[in-house]
């Protein structure tokens, strides 16, 4: 080998590995940050949506309100209606102003699907959001979670899944305070 | 011996140069928003106007995500509204849907869809954090291309080589 090609060769591929595993570091955070559930989820809400009736929703909330969006699923939704409507008259029950002034909000995961059973359910069933709130509502529904916002539309907590009604309404009603 | 040590040092350089460009690629793949053949479902949902829009059969779909104060979706807007005009060629539906609704600008164009409100199936597949997205689905829903950000001249023409392979 020739010393001067050598080495100039060696140059050339030690920037170019260097400039690589800088893309690389780059890349990974970009992908890491597409990965973090946090990253991609706001704390504040936008809350709009389609009712059962086709007409356009707003939870119009009173000073010191609270609007609880969970995600009722169509291939169960007898169910998910016995439980929440449960979990309102438990969290009603053990505090009788929460009733008045959380709001509660069943975003069916299958749009119009649901709303054939608003007369069963003791909340409001919404098929269609705005597109931020919907995506939200989609990430907190693979953990699990219900989402609990203030007046103000700022989340105030993410109510994990409770296994009975009861533990449902304390988990709630924590959040809420 | 020191000749033996750069051509070590060069075949080992090589190797690392090698892994370190397969690394780039593979994670460049995952890192966007949506990935190549990901599955969306038909777009539709209410309109601006408030009628409801069921998702309609077409060889090819274009979804822009927009802002009306987004600095970025009016950047490129020479650029995007060439990708439209392929777009139509193709026969594509036309589909713009803003993050919320108070970001919402009636375009006057009769050829683009205005979503305002959608189902969580369609919710689940789009990422609306970000403005401007571009995305172009096939006629199943696939993602063929998609851009996230202002939309340059190169990733216009990668938005229609995409384009000339659904033919």
């Amino acid at each position: 080998m020739r010393p001067i090609p050598t080495l100039l060769c060696l140059v050339m591929l030690s920037v170019s590995g260097a400039r690589l595993a800088l893309l690389g570091v780059k890349e990974l955070q970009r992908y890491r940050s597409s990965q973090n559930d946090n990253s991609l989820n706001p704390n504040t809400g936008s809350f709009a949506g389609i009712g059962a009736d086709g007409g356009e929703k707003r939870p119009n909330l009173d000073d010191n309100g609270h609007l609880l969006l969970f995600v009722i699923h169509h291939s169960r939704i007898r169910s998910d209606i016995d439980f929440w409507n449960q979990v309102i008259i438990l969290a009603g029950q053990s505090h009788r102003q929460a009733r008045g002034n959380i709001k509660y909000w069943g975003i069916c995961d299958s749009g119009a699907e649901c709303d054939p059973y608003q007369s069963e359910a003791h909340f409001t069933i919404l098929g269609h959001l705005e597109p931020f709130e919907m995506r939200i509502m989609a990430g907190a529904d693979a953990n699990g979670d219900a989402l609990l916002y203030n007046q103000s539309n700022v989340l105030n907590g993410r109510v994990a899944h409770a296994p009975c009604p009861a533990a449902q309404a304390n988990l709630i009603l924590q959040s809420a305070k | 011996m020191l000749k033996r040590a750069a051509e070590i040092a060069v075949i080992v350089l090589i190797v690392v140069n090698g892994f370190e460009l397969a690394f780039f690629s593979a994670i460049h793949r995952r890192a966007g928003l949506y990935r190549v053949g990901d599955q969306c479902p038909l777009p539709s949902g209410y309109l601006l106007n408030g009628r409801y829009r069921a998702s309609d059969s077409a060889p090819c779909y274009l979804i822009r995500v927009y802002a009306k104060g987004c600095p970025y979706c009016r950047r490129d807007q020479t650029q995007y509204t060439r990708l439209m005009e392929r777009a139509q060629k193709a026969r594509c539906e036309m589909i713009a849907i803003a993050p919320v609704a108070r970001d919402a600008e009636l375009y006057g164009d009769s050829r683009v869809v205005q979503l305002q409100y959608i189902d969580m199936k369609f919710g689940r597949a789009l990422n609306p954090f970000m403005t401007p997205e571009t995305i172009l689905l096939d006629d199943a829903g696939r993602v063929i291309w998609s851009e996230e950000g202002a939309l340059d001249n190169q990733s216009v023409e990668q938005a229609i080589h995409a384009l000339r392979k659904l033919r």
